[in-house]
């Protein structure tokens, strides 16, 4: 019996990550949104200080500071290639960056609200950009043409966030409707394919694994959701946080989970069993965040206008053996 | 027959008389369908519904028929108007704000009721405007992109109403110090200010107040909001002359 429990104890410990945490920068204020590339050596943030800047990845060194918005910039997104970046702003705007010069290639105007989700295409060469806004609508960018592909009409409220599936075949919008719908990337297609309810606050962000088989989704009320799909069957829900949580990241073994919140604390599970394999306490409010593709490091948005990073010892490199996105 | 339907036919009646002579000038072989506006006054501080006089005025700038009064019960207002026109109507009673709210009746053949509501402004000194939605982002004092058209409706009551001096109060978003508090809520009126003179409002006619505690009626919430969807500090206009 005692060895039985013992080796349980010892299967529990195993599980369990250790980071430490350093802080690589600031913002001139809350650093509202963070995406890391494909390649892992580049991160973004954006902030209420109406600027984007890109840091490098390991070693945390600002690279470089994008301005032009005239209001907060909510969210950002790097291109499957890692070329260029999206970003979404409460200037009603969408642009797209060049990486390497930081000067802005579109400027896409079409929402009639404050633009808050914003995510690139990941599947290679496609210059398709999705956008939510406060006017209710997810729209499909070209960013190319930087015009306005289609409009997607189903959410009754504010839509907060949106993702591409890695395969590039979905799209998924969560609202303060308390739904996540998700959607064709087929052009010619204008209904949603289906719509994810059980949420009881509004959802705040939606996420697919790598692999497009889960989609994460988390809530007001700090809780998370994961979903099977293409089937939308309900696989796991956690009362992960004690508070809003507005951004989730997925490792690329798609089965760890990362997710920060307004409680101060960055929690991480493994979706298989739904367990807790750890928890820091930030000491300030996780707006967004980000990871490696072996989520060996961290990246976190903070309201204190603070961009820091999680390290786990012995994960420098920052992915194992593919890319994430 | 109810009194809603006897008042209906009455006032369709009456209606028909306003619009006959100009109809039987503009058209000698084709009578014009006679649409049916309808709705309500309501006091933009309480939105509960109120009398006013009100007039009709044609896209010349012509008064259709006499002046008007909505109901002193509940506020009801019917009038008939041509299809296919557009036409003004104007808010003139002392009690309130002189306002216009612009109709355009779609031209049809067949019988319409069209319903809209007129929310007016109350002209006493004293009272309070609140200015929604707030056109600030959070922690920002520069307007934020689109309040320009927000504020549109504001701008038409001031240079309507020339002899009406108004008070910009604003209030911070967060309780922080005297100092912050002050500078943010000072640089909000000023842009405020700035921007009704640009459009045409004489900035002898507005005064600032910068407060520098939240606002007690409206406080910031207890629980964090979405990012987005943050408390900005609430902007009032308050009477001080009529």
């Amino acid at each position: 019996m005692l060895v039985v429990l013992a080796a349980c104890a010892v299967s529990t410990w195993a599980q369990q990550r250790s980071y430490t945490a350093s802080t690589i920068g600031k913002h001139a204020d809350e650093v509202l949104g963070v995406f890391v590339n494909d390649a892992n050596t580049m991160v973004a943030t954006c902030s209420l200080d109406e600027t984007i800047k890109l840091w490098s990845l390991p070693d945390g060194k600002e690279l470089r500071t994008l301005t032009g918005h005239t209001a907060q910039v909510n969210n950002v997104s790097f291109s499957g290639d890692d070329k260029q970046l999206a970003s979404a702003s409460s200037d009603r705007t969408i642009r797209v960056w060049d990486v390497q010069t930081g000067k802005v290639l579109q400027t896409m105007r079409g929402h009639t609200a404050d633009v808050i989700g914003v995510y690139y295409s990941p599947v290679e060469g496609s210059q398709l950009i999705a956008s939510t806004s406060f006017d209710k609508t997810v729209k499909i960018w070209d960013a190319n043409l930087g015009v306005e592909a289609k409009t997607l009409r189903g959410h009754t409220m504010q839509t907060n966030n949106v993702a591409y599936s890695y395969d590039g075949k979905f799209i998924a919008s969560c609202s303060d409707d308390r739904t996540v719908m998700i959607w064709s990337t087929d052009l010619t297609k204008k209904d949603p394919i289906m719509t994810l309810t059980g949420h009881t606050a509004p959802v705040l962000t939606a996420l697919y694994s790598f692999d497009s088989k889960y989609l994460a989704t988390a809530d007001e009320r700090g809780v998370v959701k994961i979903w099977s799909m293409p089937s939308g069957e309900l696989v796991r829900s956690m009362n992960a946080h004690t508070d809003l949580v507005q951004d989730v990241a997925f490792a690329e073994d798609n089965k760890t989970l990362v997710t920060g919140s307004l409680d101060k604390s960055v929690k991480m599970w493994d979706l298989t069993t739904g367990q807790n394999v750890m928890t820091q306490n930030v000491g300030t409010e996780v707006w967004s965040l980000d990871v490696t593709s072996n989520a060996g490091i961290i990246i976190l948005g903070c309201a204190d206008g603070s961009v820091r990073v999680l390290k786990e010892a012995g994960s420098e490199a920052g992915r194992t053996n593919r890319g994430g996105r | 027959m109810n009194a809603r339907t006897m008042k209906t036919l009455v006032s369709l009646a009456c209606a028909a008389l306003v619009l006959a002579l100009p109809l039987r000038v503009q058209a000698q072989g084709a009578i014009g369908t006679v649409v049916t506006l309808t709705g309500y006054f309501l006091n933009a501080a309480s939105l509960t519904p109120v009398e006013a006089n009100y007039a009709v005025y044609d896209s010349q700038g012509k008064k259709v028929g006499q002046s008007f009064r909505s109901s002193a019960t509940d506020g009801y207002l019917q009038t008939g108007l041509k299809a296919g026109q557009t036409y003004t109507i104007r808010v003139e009673d002392p009690r309130y704000f002189r306002q216009e709210f612009a109709i355009d009746i779609p031209a049809t053949s067949k019988y319409l009721e069209l319903s809209k509501d007129f929310v007016v402004r109350p002209m006493e000194a004293g009272r309070k405007i609140k200015v929604t939605p707030v056109p600030f982002d959070v922690k920002k004092s520069a307007l934020k992109t689109g309040a320009e058209d927000d504020l549109a409706d504001l701008v038409r009551v001031l240079t309507m109403n020339p002899g009406a001096n108004i008070e910009i109060v604003c209030f911070p978003d967060a309780e922080g110090t005297a100092d912050a508090s002050q500078k943010i809520s000072q640089a909000r009126a000023e842009a405020l200010k700035a921007h009704f003179a640009s459009k045409g409002v004489s900035a002898a006619r507005i005064s600032i107040k910068a407060v520098t505690t939240v606002d007690p009626l409206d406080p910031p919430p207890i629980r964090p909001t979405a990012k987005g969807k943050r408390y900005v500090g609430p902007v009032y206009l308050v009477i001080t002359k009529v």
